[in-house]
């Protein structure tokens, strides 16, 4: 019978007009072009790191439990589907999911863990019982780039898809499927019938073929015409295409949802959209609402319209219990279940923007913005949505707890933040904004502040790449300097307007002299700190302004990372990462951005500024970090303060994690705060809430340690239980030795530090300088 | 009275000035013949105590796992997979010198002669008196040293 049909329609087309005969090849170039090649334009999805599980590895339960949660893991007692855990106290059970890394694939498995005093006790793969040595989760997806018609879907393949989806949307959608030639002008015929009968539409007959081809090709228009080329259009498509593939273009098509500009079709990213999950991992009620909404996707919008959702839903289940699909008795039991559908839909603007913004300025330097948003490349980055999500709460709360202690009107200041790893330079988190997921003015990115003291670790280390003249105790002058500047001399002066005389070098840095500090930028010359800056890797023509010593030089957070980063980093510059990899729809790998080094600095003289940078921390101007950060965690880092109190920085790392904080206001007045009252609290509220390692400085070849006298600049000749060791590069000056019973003798002698300028000896220094200016 | 003999007279008052004070960084000193006997580093309040020598070797466990599958990988000549790998590892345990200078020996043979000298080197820095691993680096560098000629 069908054959003969099909034999008719074909001689119809045969002895039909010109016209009908150009029309009919049109359409059929129309199918097979669109057919053949690639079907849709398929956005980017830009992921973030997968969290790597090993025993041994700081992960507080919390933590863990966060990853699971945003990776819309449900927690059940069955793990019977990938994307469940279960957790008991610290022991987690979690089925994975199936993922392709771009170093391959990692098929779902059911492992256990163990987190014992927030590291990771024991791994094991539950099915066998064997230890894991390594394992990853399959990383978050925090944004897509879309196609020009703003459709997202996630592809999938009829062999993956859950046999209960395709059997109960062929049961509700077209049962015929598999026997028709692609039209049933019976149906057609017997819903004409009951149209003209009610005066309105109460039955289509279309098939799933004809409504494939509605969607793929043409209008939505309701035309005689268009109604013609659709059922002509089917026929084609059945002529040269399979049940199977036509089947799963329409899984892969169909309209389900809308969430602003964004159009979801498919049943794969439907399943994300409703449920957060993917569509292997939904439950029968959950399959029911998606074949349901097939109908028509706003009608039974199940987040607008919950009771019509519900009650088509339980209509599919009740049909597919009648059709033996489920046991009668789950359908009926599953019929009293609630929807399911998660609260908010997963919104396709990302949670993330300030991230994403950096992930896709580097794109741009190697894709067309096309590709992008049609090859459906998966991007895979350093982000890190535990330290994000810290950094975020960190300056939320920080923020308003100052607002609140310095009565500031709330929601005046703002802040930014900047994560990374040490060694590897990959950027882990960028927050621009205090309100995070605002897409505006990212600070983090494109706020250029003048940084304060920030910089003067750049000075410091030009005086300690020459050990010929420079080392930690080198003699400094903290005193009144004028430095002839066309129109108008500068004279520099201290935070407190005091001097502190002659100083160590480690001293002045440590208590962030400005007078000792310009002086040393002066003597060293203003082109070789600027060289340093650019080897430590602050890009970019540095105008060479004395001023520039103190850090009126402007730079955006990120590009204060990368400085410190290089230092963190033993004066190895790693150029700063947030892409690690590009795969195409195959998997197959694109590019990589592998991880470079390059030394910008000797590893000795960093190491002397390191060791200068921790003393900030602990007894220097950023010796409030002590009470701020859990016992054990060493850091070092310096503030950063400017003119007025405009801006608040702290730059600096631990044994892993390198940050910059900022905070300020947006029209650049004052805000009443230095660098260690301000930036210093955001940055150590972040490093208190990760896992970070603490700084353990490892000391290069080239380097000694002395026993010295750190106020008089002197070494012991003998062990002398009031020195502290300090580091010198081997072959370089050395200070004076003294022995230890000399040094008592001197101590009854005041030595020259304090505040003022009543020393003689310092009062004869400073005129006789003077007179050299 | 010139300038120039004005600022030597200067100089010279200052210089006596400071041998009257004995300002000793002006002085010249009897540097020690040797290192002192290294003593501890500053040590935190409740810190972690002194900084602990890495042996260099993959002590971790898991870090001797990467290290040996980057070696199988290398020995396949699936460089770029064990850069890769060696990546993963330096993200578990970013100090460890074996570990960066097992990467500058697969850049090496990559014949990316820059990086495989950087990477050495950072690796050298690292290594905190382990022979092996500073040998394999010193090797490494010469060897690209030779080579980028």
């Amino acid at each position: 019978m069908k054959r003969l049909l099909l034999f008719l329609l074909a001689l119809l087309l045969v002895f039909g007009t010109y016209s009908l005969r150009a029309t009919i090849g049109s359409l059929n170039e129309q199918i097979t072009e669109r057919f053949e090649g690639q079907r849709w334009e398929l956005p980017a999805r830009i992921y973030g790191r997968p969290l790597e599980l090993y025993a041994g590895k700081e992960l507080r339960p919390e933590h863990l439990q966060q990853e699971l949660e945003l990776l819309h893991y449900s927690k059940t007692e069955e793990l019977d589907k990938p994307g469940d855990f279960r957790r008991d106290g610290s022991h987690f059970t979690i089925h994975s999911r199936d993922f392709w890394f771009p170093d391959g694939r990692q098929p779902a498995a059911v492992i256990g863990l163990t987190i014992t005093d927030n590291r990771i006790s024991s791994l094991i793969n539950q099915q066998s019982g064997q230890p894991l040595s390594l394992f990853r989760l399959e990383p978050l997806h925090i944004a897509s780039i879309y196609p020009r018609g703003n459709e997202d879907r996630l592809l999938i393949r009829l062999e993956d898809t859950p046999e209960l989806l395709v059997s109960s949307l062929l049961l509700t959608e077209d049962r015929k499927f598999y026997q028709h030639i692609g039209i049933r002008p019976l149906a057609i015929f017997r819903a004409l019938l009951a149209n003209l009968k009610a005066g309105k539409t109460v039955q289509g007959g279309s098939t799933l073929t004809q409504q494939l081809v509605k969607n793929f090709f043409l209008s939505s228009e309701q035309t005689i015409r268009r109604k013609f080329n659709e059922a002509l259009m089917a026929l084609l498509l059945e002529y040269h295409y399979q049940k199977d593939e036509i089947l799963e273009a329409y899984l892969n098509e169909i309209y389900l949802g809308q969430d602003g500009k964004r159009a979801i079709h498919g049943f794969g990213m439907a399943s994300r959209f409703y449920f957060g999950r993917n569509i292997d991992e939904l439950s029968p009620d959950q399959i029911a609402l998606l074949v349901g909404m097939a109908k028509g996707a706003s009608f039974y919008n199940p987040r607008r319209h919950p009771d019509r959702a519900k009650a088509r839903r339980d209509l599919i289940l009740n049909n597919m219990g009648q059709a033996g699909l489920l046991a009668q008795a789950e359908a009926a039991h599953l019929q009293q279940a609630p929807l399911g559908v998660s609260a908010d839909a997963p919104s396709g603007t990302t949670r993330y923007p300030a991230f994403v913004q950096l992930v896709r300025r580097q794109l741009k330097r190697d894709y067309r913005d096309k590709d992008l948003k049609s090859e459906g490349l998966s991007i895979f980055t350093t982000f890190d949505p535990i330290l994000q999500h810290q950094a975020e709460k960190s300056l939320q709360q920080t923020l308003a707890d100052i607002e609140r202690e310095r009565k500031i009107a709330p929601d005046t200041l703002q802040g930014a933040i900047v994560l990374g790893s040490v060694d590897q330079g990959e950027v882990l988190a960028v927050v621009g904004d205090r309100f995070p997921g605002q897409a505006g003015f990212n600070r983090a990115l494109d706020m250029k502040r003048a940084v304060g003291s920030v910089i003067k670790p750049a000075v410091y280390l030009t005086a300690l790449s020459r050990p010929d003249r420079y080392n930690l105790l080198t003699t400094l002058y903290d005193i009144p300097l004028t430095i002839p500047v066309p129109g108008n001399d500068w004279q520099p002066q201290n935070y407190d307007k005091k001097f502190r005389g002659p100083v160590p070098l480690q001293q002045a840095l440590v208590e962030s002299l400005n007078v000792a500090t310009v002086q040393l930028g002066m003597d060293l010359g203003l082109d070789k700190v600027i060289q340093t800056l650019n080897s430590l890797g602050v890009a970019g023509n540095i105008r060479a302004f004395p001023s520039l010593l103190l850090g009126s030089v402007e730079l955006p957070p990120i590009e204060v990372l990368q400085m410190y980063q290089t230092i963190g980093s033993g004066g190895y510059r790693t150029p700063l990462r947030a892409i690690l990899a590009v795969t195409n729809l195959q998997n197959e790998l694109l590019q990589r951005y592998p991880l470079t080094v390059e030394q910008a600095a000797d590893p000795g003289a960093v190491f002397c500024l390191t060791t200068a940078l921790q003393e900030v921390t602990s007894t220097g101007t950023g010796r409030s970090l002590q009470q701020l950060l859990p016992p054990g965690l060493t850091v070092a880092g310096k503030t950063g303060t400017t003119d007025n109190l405009r801006d608040s920085w702290f730059a600096g790392f631990s044994g892993s994690h390198v940050a910059v904080a900022w905070v300020g206001r947006d029209d650049n007045s004052s805000t009443g705060l230095t660098g260690s009252t301000g930036a210093l609290r955001v940055w150590a509220a972040t490093m208190a809430g990760i896992s970070t390692t603490p700084l353990k400085l490892q000391a290069p070849p080239n380097i000694d340690f002395y026993l010295a006298d750190t106020v008089a600049g002197k070494l012991f000749s003998d062990q002398c239980s009031q020195g502290k060791a300090v580091p010198f590069i081997r072959g370089g000056l050395l200070p004076p030795v003294i022995s230890c019973s000399a040094r008592q003798r001197s101590q009854q002698r005041r030595p020259l530090q304090g505040t003022g300028l009543e020393n003689p000896l310092q009062q004869g220094i400073e005129q006789f300088l003077r007179l050299f200016e | 009275m010139t300038r120039q003999t004005f600022h030597l007279l200067c100089l010279l008052v200052v210089l006596i000035v400071s041998g009257c004070t004995t300002a000793p960084y002006r002085l010249p000193a009897p540097y020690p013949a040797r290192p002192l006997p290294q003593p501890p580093v500053k040590r935190h309040p409740a810190g972690p105590g002194p900084a602990q020598p890495s042996v260099g070797q993959p002590a971790n466990p898991i870090v001797a796992d990467i290290s040996n599958q980057a070696r199988r990988l290398v020995q396949n000549g699936q460089l770029d997979t064990a850069a890769q790998t060696l990546e993963r590892g330096l993200r578990i345990a970013p100090k460890n010198a074996s570990l960066w200078s097992q990467l500058a020996a697969v850049r090496l043979q990559q014949q990316r002669y820059g990086q495989a000298r950087s990477l050495a080197a950072k690796s050298n820095s690292l290594a905190a008196g382990n022979l092996t691993v500073i040998r394999n680096n010193l090797r490494i560098i010469a060897e690209a040293q030779r080579a980028a000629q």
